[in-house]
């Protein structure tokens, strides 16, 4: 029921974003943005093939603003564990983000995302495929500098277990 | 303490634009008829969920998602210049 449910909602911002292609979204310099992030990361049991990692992480992110409530990113992520003996951490995730607040045309230096999207995690990029529902609570301290939090959910598939991750990190925007 | 915190939280969230209108006063009105913080978590959640439920429910995403289609569709998608502060 769960897989079905986010099957519904992803399908729903697909057919939300289709008709962009006939209305100039393909508009890369408007629409683009380039940002690094850096902090901690927490894997609950099983988390992306091990038994709660935590660590420090560094990461990079393409995102695309396909309407002022809605942006898809794609996202590379290495983390560098706090016990040797877990060893790295590596994921990529394709995300849809939806903007929940603010949901309005005034200006919020806050704001809340909640996305669902593909992720690929494990020592190796691809150990384990997964599907993902997360959210995102984000502080700008200044125009090209924030700081939030996510928490996600990764359902696994054919019969692996889910797993949980945090990331608490600093963004900032590299482009525009 | 906890039912402090969840008022704090809430509150943030009510007074920054999340909607949920007379929020203030229920909690106002809990404090002083509820002296245990179960009780009050309890009376606030049940307030709460009653007042989300029109608003937070599919229909509610659905009707979210459709908003955006006819956006673009009428070529007024817009573009949010702080989409990255969500791609972490």
């Amino acid at each position: 029921m769960k897989r079905l449910l986010l099957f519904l909602l992803i399908a729903g911002i697909a057919w939300a974003a289709s008709p962009a292609r006939a209305q100039k979204l393909t508009d890369i310099r408007a629409r683009a943005q380039l940002s690094a992030n850096g902090g901690g990361l927490w894997f609950t049991e099983a988390g992306g093939g091990k038994d709660n990692w935590q660590g420090a992480g560094l990461g990079g992110a393409l995102t695309y603003s396909v309407h002022k409530q809605l942006a898809v990113y794609g996202a590379l992520d290495h983390g560098f564990p706090f016990a040797d003996s877990d060893g790295h951490q590596n994921f990529a995730r394709v995300v849809a983000n939806l903007k929940v607040y603010p949901n309005g045309p005034e200006p919020s230096d806050n704001a809340i995302f909640i996305g669902f999207g593909r992720g690929w995690f494990g020592s190796n990029v691809g150990d384990r495929v997964t599907n993902d529902a997360q959210i995102v609570v984000a502080h700008k301290f200044r125009p090209r500098l924030s700081g939030g939090i996510l928490y996600a959910h990764a359902f696994g598939r054919e019969n692996e277990p889910d797993f949980d991750f945090v990331k608490l990190a600093l963004n900032t925007r590299w482009y525009p | 303490m906890a039912f402090n915190f969840v008022a704090f939280v809430t509150s943030w969230l009510l007074n920054k634009g999340v909607a949920v209108q007379g929020a203030s006063e229920e909690l106002a009105r809990i404090r002083e008829q509820y002296p245990d913080s179960a009780d009050r978590i309890d009376a606030f959640q049940a307030w709460l969920t009653e007042k989300l439920a029109p608003t937070h429910d599919v229909a509610g995403m659905v009707n979210t998602l459709r908003g955006i289609a006819i956006d673009m569709v009428n070529g007024t998608s817009g573009v949010d210049p702080d989409a990255s502060m969500g791609s972490l």
